[in-house]
């Protein structure tokens, strides 16, 4: 079976890179994107089997992304995993910033700083939801 | 005020660190150096125009992108101060950010030290 195929998106190429190396280790294959707009187009061109996406970013933000991807037949069925800080539960607005990533079709939020478990696991969850 | 550390030893929670990596000692180390040379030029040189131009909303993209970073190897005591600066940008009031910033670039001075001495072994 050939491995499953992750775009990891943010413009912290020290985190993308993190993110890239831990699921490598774990036997995906990761692709990175390090702003929204090359995001956007990375997912058009290789329909990834997910998306993990982080919300502040210059220019096209994950919000923005979200909605485009899922606005496409092309790329609506991809889930997105939305990668954020300030998505803590117990924070006013990381619970109002999950309500605008769900309503921008988001599956599921995990917090930054993320552990390489709950990533590997995480991304495991979803793919077999999927 | 919290005091700052004077030395690199406690800039950084090298075991909370390799947690974020699986403890995979030479990726955290090369993710560091990403940080330092890559990203942290581009978040600094952002955070001081910010600064120049009263710029708050670019003060605080600037500060959240280092302390994303700094949460996710490590750096306890630099997280903090970005923290502080970017919520001061979110906020709008730019008080204060200034001296906030010259101590986020000592913190993350400490940041680098620590790790360039890991790597001396």
């Amino acid at each position: 079976m050939s491995a499953k195929r992750i775009l990891i998106v943010d413009d912290n190429r020290s985190l993308v890179t993190a993110a890239q190396r831990i699921l490598q280790k774990a036997g995906f294959e990761a692709m990175t994107a390090c702003d929204g707009s090359e995001g956007l187009t990375k997912a058009r061109a290789e329909k990834p089997d997910l998306v993990i996406l982080d919300i502040v970013m210059p220019g096209l933000d994950g919000y923005d992304v979200c909605r485009a991807l899922h606005k496409d037949p092309a790329t609506a069925d991809i889930p997105v995993l939305m990668l954020t800080v300030k998505g803590q539960a117990n924070s006013p607005s990381g619970a109002r910033e999950k309500i605008d990533g769900f309503d921008a079709g988001a599956v599921d939020f995990v917090s930054k700083p993320v552990k390489a478990k709950e990533l590997v696991d995480r991304v495991n969850a979803l793919l077999w939801l999927a | 005020m919290e005091e700052e550390g004077s030395g690199a030893s406690d800039a950084v929670d090298l075991d909370e660190a390799l947690e974020m990596v699986g403890g995979d000692m030479e990726l955290l180390q090369e993710v560091v150096a990403v940080f330092l040379e890559e990203d942290y030029p581009r978040q600094l040189a952002a955070l001081k125009e910010g600064l120049a131009g009263d710029d708050a909303k670019t003060v605080g993209d600037a500060a959240h992108g280092i302390k994303g970073a700094l949460a996710s190897f490590g750096g306890r005591t630099g997280y903090q101060v970005a923290l502080k600066l970017e919520t001061m940008g979110r906020s709008g009031t730019l008080t204060g950010a200034r001296e906030l910033a010259l101590r986020l670039e000592s913190e993350v001075s400490r940041f680098a030290a620590f790790f360039a001495q890991v790597e001396a072994g």
